[in-house]
């Protein structure tokens, strides 16, 4: 017999026809568990895979449907649904077409992971009091993850951004299958030992339930409990939960999160050691500032209100301070001291006290001072200044030399 | 990490002390310049720790071997 050639979409049509020209398959019900459930954002239709201990099938429920489900889907779910078998011709892909959806209890994984979780809990693994601080400037993070996974290169792009001051030991584990939580454990043993690590970050990216299983062993969890070391957990994404998640230190939604959340963030310390910076600059002007008042107050501001002005507009200049201004600031400053001081010298050599201290006085009359002999009158009442005091007097007679 | 060589965490906190000291009013004028050139030291070096920070990155090998990169 003579084979014809056909397209793809030919072949898969007539599979298609032929599924779909069986009756059974039509109206079939299939009991499983969800797994790898997906809510899509814009259609609303559900994709998921049912499976059992042996098997699994792709599904989709499409939106026409889905709301008729009166409960909340979730991997783990036990359901039984019922619906048609087909095949979506564009992938090739034999799926079932979920039409209704009922619930048959939990699935088993569900149960062991509630029951660990009960059993830990009464212990008090997860209690609040045994939850440490992170160390806010961390010198060196240990991330427990796999070395291929997305979730590495995501850790050690942010810390490497954020804050780059902190060095990162990378420790490859496996974080799926058999053997990942023996291997988790093993490198957390080896971790523990280190004197120099502040801080762990111990997950992996998102996967199913069963991705994510070896983060539910109990082993790893007390593992984990024992940490003297600061510990973040950060497995899957935000609405996944694991039981390492309850025991850790602090649960990050994912591995981003958990580089976000284990360092402190560069542009944020510039800005606060620049307003430091600022307000040393500030404290600085105010004293200088305050020095010149009380100069100022002393000689009634005359000889110093020029430098006082000079001044305020410096502190206008250097508003917007740059490093390479504070050097040249600095400068200012110090010529204005020298400034400051000399006037001190020159208001010092003028002083009447000066002149007084050598035992010369000085005459006021109703705060006016007197400067002639003409100015008196006998009888008239006048006060002295002398250096360390002063004193009110009675004129008794006057002798005018002019 | 060498023992002398200030922390990041050291050098902020120092530079803190010594703004929030600088504040206060029992400082002389002296004194302050001592502090404030201090300040300004400290200050540039916590950036340069920021700006110019060489990130090591190990990662434990089978071998117990550090490797850099």
């Amino acid at each position: 017999m003579e084979v014809t050639t056909v397209s793809v979409k030919q072949l898969n049509l007539y599979v298609k026809s032929l599924i779909e020209s069986d009756a059974r398959l039509l109206n079939v019900s299939v009991a499983g568990e969800i797994s790898n459930y997906k809510n899509h954002y814009s259609s609303g239709h559900w994709y998921f895979t049912l499976k059992d201990n042996d098997a699994q099938i792709r599904c989709v429920m499409f939106s026409t449907y889905t709301f008729k489900v009166p409960f909340k889907v979730e991997d783990g779910m036990r359901v039984v649904i019922r619906g048609r078998v087909s095949i979506y011709e564009r992938d090739g892909q034999y799926q079932l077409y979920a039409e209704s959806m009922e619930s048959a209890g939990e699935g088993d994984l569900a149960v062991a992971f509630n029951k660990l979780k009960e059993k830990l809990q009464r212990e008090g693994l997860f209690s609040v009091e045994e939850k440490r601080p992170l160390k806010k400037f961390p010198e060196k993070i240990a991330v427990l993850t796999s070395d291929t996974g997305a979730a590495v290169r995501d850790i050690l792009n942010i810390i490497s951004n954020r804050y780059p001051v902190c060095d990162i030991l990378l420790c490859p584990v496996s974080v799926q299958g058999e053997s990942a939580a023996g291997s988790m454990i093993d490198m957390l043993d080896r971790v523990y030992e280190l004197e120099d690590v502040d801080t762990i970050i111990i997950g992996r990216g998102g996967g199913s339930l069963e991705d994510l299983w070896a983060f539910n062993n109990e082993t790893l969890a007390r593992k984990i409990y024992e940490s003297p070391i600061p510990v973040i957990s950060a497995v899957g994404h935000e609405t996944d939960f694991t039981i390492c998640d309850f025991v850790a230190d602090v649960r990050a939604s994912t591995p981003s999160h958990a580089a976000e959340l284990a360092v402190p963030d560069k542009n944020a310390l510039l800005n606060t050691i620049f307003s430091y910076r600022s307000s040393l600059l500030n404290s600085l002007l105010l004293k200088y500032k305050m020095a010149n008042a009380k100069y100022e107050l002393a000689v009634s501001g005359t000889l110093l209100s020029a430098p006082y002005k000079y001044f305020d507009n410096l502190a206008l200049k250097i508003d917007n301070i740059e490093e390479k201004n504070l050097n040249s600031f600095k400068n200012v400053v110090f010529a204005f001291d020298k400034r400051l001081s000399d006037v001190a010298a020159r208001l010092d050599a003028l002083s009447p006290l000066k002149t007084i201290s050598r035992g010369f006085a000085a005459v006021n009359s109703n705060g006016k001072p007197i400067k002639s002999a003409n100015e008196l009158s006998v009888g008239q009442e006048i006060n002295i200044r002398l250096s360390d005091g002063d004193a009110d007097c009675k004129i008794t007679k006057i002798r005018c030399e002019k | 990490m060498s023992t002398e060589k200030k922390t990041f965490e050291e050098a902020l906190s120092e530079l803190e002390k010594i703004s929030k000291k600088l504040e206060s009013e029992d400082v002389t004028l002296e004194n302050a310049i001592e502090l404030f050139e201090k300040g300004v030291e400290l200050s540039k070096e916590c950036s340069n720790m920021l700006t110019s920070a060489k990130q090591k990155i190990e990662k434990i090998t089978d071998m117990e071997q550090p490797l850099y990169d």
